[in-house]
């Protein structure tokens, strides 16, 4: 799974959110790493819900726009917590060769 | 729309009047309403896929038109570049009379008249014939077997790509960019073969055919056909001849030879990277 397409499924683990919405969690989670723009979100909203990781919540109309919200399915919560737990595994792995990692996440959010 | 209207064109229209408005606002908020070559360069790429994925359903007969429209897109605009700078560095030097090259331009403008009238009313397979018979008749002729072969190559390899975008396949990613690779090698050896540049060669290709997706023929209005043929055809020749005219006096074409050289690493990069990342899935699987 792509880091951005895993921030996606993280963010609309709390609630269901719109485009705009996905990607501004999308980057506060990721500390500003993952930066989307309109045509890779949408590009990846259509494939996940293509294979049943997300679905349409609700679509609601503001100032004449209409505004698609998404929520996660739960196998879209099973592949999120299958991809964090490799995640995990290959961080243990790391640590155990080249010891205790540096929080680099942190020390760079504050520099 | 205001911002990103023109990039929106490269949306199928069904795609652009059911998401457009939605994901061109989302565009205008992340960019307070400002045009981002970023944000423009990620609809486009959208898009292009889209269209690809959308426009051809399951039926077998489409997927092989839409192949067969690609291909001779590629190649049409591949050769008339070709055709366009050897005529005129051959004129340039006197080696060949003006009223041959204006005939060869003639035609190709011909072509793009019928086959601008031809799309504006049906893409049924007698178009798709039609078309091939009047830009690529010359050419095999011309050239010989080889042309006929690239052209099947991409045929096969889009083909192969579009079964793939519409049935979430696997394997089939990795034969269609093999297939796809060799037949567009092939028309780029053509080139090495009447003695282009290949550098002018490629950046003709990836220009020419870039701009007539956007403004492609699948789009059945007849202004909208018959702007795609005529840059394809003959705009986007006679444009990358002017500009690069004086290479035929001897001069490197260093910043050409660059900007293709680059091209074909990102290219390269992302083709290595999908391979890779399939091969993982398939063993995880």
């Amino acid at each position: 799974m792509r880091e951005p397409t895993y921030f996606i499924l993280l963010a609309l683990h709390a609630e269901p959110l719109h485009g705009y919405g996905i990607i501004k969690k999308a980057d506060l989670l990721s500390s500003g790493r993952v930066r989307l723009t309109a045509g890779t979100l949408y590009g990846a909203l259509d494939r996940l819900v293509d294979d049943g990781l997300l679905e349409v919540d609700r679509e609601e109309t503001v100032n004449g726009r209409r505004r698609r919200y998404y929520r996660i399915t739960e196998y879209g919560r099973h592949e999120t917590g299958l991809e964090a737990q490799r995640m995990r595994s290959v961080v243990e792995a790391s640590e155990r060769v080249i010891g205790r990692l540096p929080n680099l996440g942190s020390t760079g959010a504050t520099s | 729309m205001s911002s990103y209207r023109l990039v929106m064109r490269a949306f199928p229209a069904e795609y652009r009047q059911e998401h457009g408005a939605e994901i061109v606002d989302t565009a205008n908020s992340l960019t307070d309403n400002r045009w981002s070559v970023r944000q423009s360069l990620g609809l486009l790429t959208l898009g292009i896929q889209t269209r690809s994925r959308s426009a051809i359903g399951s039926d077998p007969r489409r997927v092989w038109s839409e192949g067969l429209l690609i291909a001779i897109l590629l190649m049409s605009s591949t050769r008339a570049v070709d055709l366009t700078m050897w005529l005129s560095g051959h004129a340039a030097r006197g080696d060949i009379e003006m009223i041959e090259t204006s005939s060869i331009l003639s035609w190709h403008l011909a072509a793009a008249v019928v086959a601008c009238v031809v799309l504006s009313r049906t893409t049924s397979r007698h178009a798709v014939a039609l078309i091939a018979a009047l830009e690529l008749g010359p050419h095999v002729a011309s050239v010989g077997s080889t042309t006929l072969a690239s052209l099947l190559f991409i045929l096969a390899g889009y083909s192969i790509l579009l079964f793939f975008l519409n049935r979430h396949g696997t394997g089939a990613r990795v034969v269609s960019t093999g297939v796809l690779v060799v037949g567009v090698s092939l028309i780029l050896m053509l080139a090495v073969v009447i003695q282009i540049p290949f550098a002018i060669t490629g950046i003709g290709l990836v220009a020419t055919t870039s701009i007539g997706i956007l403004v492609s023929p699948w789009d059945p209005r007849p202004l909208v056909a018959s702007g795609y043929w005529f840059v394809v055809s003959v705009g986007g020749p006679s444009l990358a001849t002017a500009i690069t005219n004086t290479n035929f006096a001897g001069i490197a074409i260093s910043t050409g030879l660059v900007t293709f050289g680059i091209l074909l690493l990102v290219f390269a990069h992302r083709s290595l990277k999908r391979i890779t990342r399939l091969g993982r899935d398939l063993s995880t699987t």
